[in-house]
């Protein structure tokens, strides 16, 4: 009796991880295709497209200035969207840091910032 | 990081809860629109709030993970966000304590320990964003090699951005401008739009919905509904108060950027309708979804015993003697 009702608790809670591992995997596909391509057409035609990419130039600027003069030639900071003009000081740039170095050590491709789309996304959804 | 999220909901709330969350945060525009932003990070915004709802309980209840640990945890999150991005910082130091208030109202806590909690949880996050502040500054002093003006340009960005603000017209308020005027703007911002629709004039859900709907559901609860007639509602009270509680703080720590920047909310109007995810919508995601699912089995209790309340309304004994059946039923089960 007893072997029994803990071979079905164990069974439950086995069958239980399995259900939510799929709902995990299921639901992190879903997200991570919505947020990198909007998967369900929401907004105004173009709105998801152009969605504060002027923002994110001073990341993408950065990845020039980084590869142009070195890793440290903006101070750390993130450009404010001109490369040869005074780095955006309101914020320490951590993203930036990071995506430069990626930049650097992965050989400067030019798919990095499909794949750094991909990656944040990603990272939002799973 | 909402996967997992959504994992814990169906852990926490059962499967519908989290199944509807699912549904409604891939439907939330501005959460679609800034989730592959690399400028924005979008992930370290909610990080902080995610961790704070999903560790509190083990805080609660296990006794190796200690309540420091969890401090640690929020002040690191906080901090990380905090290294890359300064918009939206008081709706995420804000959207920390939700954890703390969510499980200590639900696991009948004292006032004081929760209010210890969520003290020392601000502190924690505040602590990492000033750590972050000195961050800028010494990389700032290091860049131009002067130590003088090493916050200037921070100060300087704050201070025209804030509610008191209004000689700067480039990112402060024209005069007369209050933040009342601002945010009135904001409650016709869409939240949620329906998919799969060629008009582009698409159906859409707008932000003061949301923000009825959190007025709504707490007076709804404990006014419009009779514990005997609804059992279901009075047998979960405690959770849906703390969730009533947690929605409201949220929609206070969403706010909390609204107007302290209202320069900010007068130039962004473009892109700042994703500060009311930090936390607020996903509250009420979490807070609709409980509510629609306790009506649903409460439905269902009614079809099953066949005893509808305007029956049970008709005699009050009746009424009694069917909500003891059902609060038996439920007490078996």
């Amino acid at each position: 009796m007893y072997e029994n009702w803990l071979w079905n608790m164990i069974f439950m809670k086995k069958q239980a991880l399995l259900l939510q591992g799929l709902l995990f995997f299921a639901v992190a596909i879903l997200f991570t295709a919505n947020f990198n391509s909007n998967l369900f057409g929401l907004g105004k035609p173009g709105q998801f497209e152009g969605f504060q990419m002027d923002s994110e130039e001073s990341v993408r600027v950065m990845l020039q200035k980084v590869a142009r003069d070195g890793y440290w030639s903006s101070g750390g900071f993130m450009m404010a969207r001109d490369i040869d003009k005074e780095p955006y000081m309101s914020a320490w740039g951590l993203q930036g840091k990071v995506a430069s170095a990626l930049y650097l050590l992965g050989g400067q491709k030019s798919d990095f910032i499909k794949k750094g789309h991909f990656t944040v996304s990603f990272c939002l959804a799973s | 990081m909402m996967a997992l999220f959504t994992v814990f909901l169906c852990r926490r709330f059962g499967w519908f809860v989290s199944l509807a969350f699912a549904v409604l945060l891939s439907l939330s525009d501005w959460l679609v629109f800034a989730g592959r932003n690399m400028y924005l990070v979008y992930f370290l915004h909610l990080l902080p709030f995610v961790l704070s709802f999903m560790l509190f309980p083990l805080v609660v209840k296990n006794r190796h993970f200690r309540f420091t640990h969890f401090l640690w945890i929020i002040g690191a999150a906080s901090l990380l966000n905090a290294l890359c991005f300064f918009d939206y910082v008081s709706n995420i130091v804000l959207s920390t304590a939700i954890g703390p208030l969510f499980f200590g109202i639900c696991e009948r806590k004292d006032w004081r320990q929760i209010s210890r909690w969520v003290i020392f949880t601000l502190l924690a996050s505040g602590g990492a964003v000033i750590l972050s502040v000195l961050a800028i500054g010494v990389q700032t002093a290091l860049y131009t090699g002067e130590i003088s003006s090493c916050f200037n340009h921070i100060i300087h960005q704050a201070a025209f951005r804030s509610i008191a603000a209004e000689q700067n017209q480039q990112i402060g308020t024209p005069p007369g401008v209050s933040a009342w005027m601002i945010f009135e703007q904001y409650l016709t911002l869409p939240m949620i739009s329906l998919p799969f629709q060629k008009n582009p004039n698409r159906y859409r859900i707008f932000f003061s919905l949301f923000a009825a709907i959190v007025a709504l559901l707490p007076l709804g609860m404990s006014a419009g509904l009779d514990r005997k007639v609804f059992p279901r509602f009075a047998s979960s009270q405690r959770m849906l108060w703390a969730l009533a509680v947690s929605t409201a703080w949220g929609l206070a720590a969403s706010l909390s950027w609204a107007f302290l920047m209202k320069g900010h909310m007068f130039h962004h109007m473009h892109m700042n309708g994703m500060l009311f995810y930090i936390p607020y919508m996903l509250m009420i995601y979490i807070f609709f979804a409980v509510v629609v699912r306790l009506l649903l089995l409460q439905v269902w209790d009614w079809v099953r015993n066949r005893e509808w309340p305007c029956y049970a309304m008709e005699d009050e004994s009746k009424a009694t003697v069917i909500s003891k059946g059902f609060n038996t039923k439920k007490r078996s089960s």
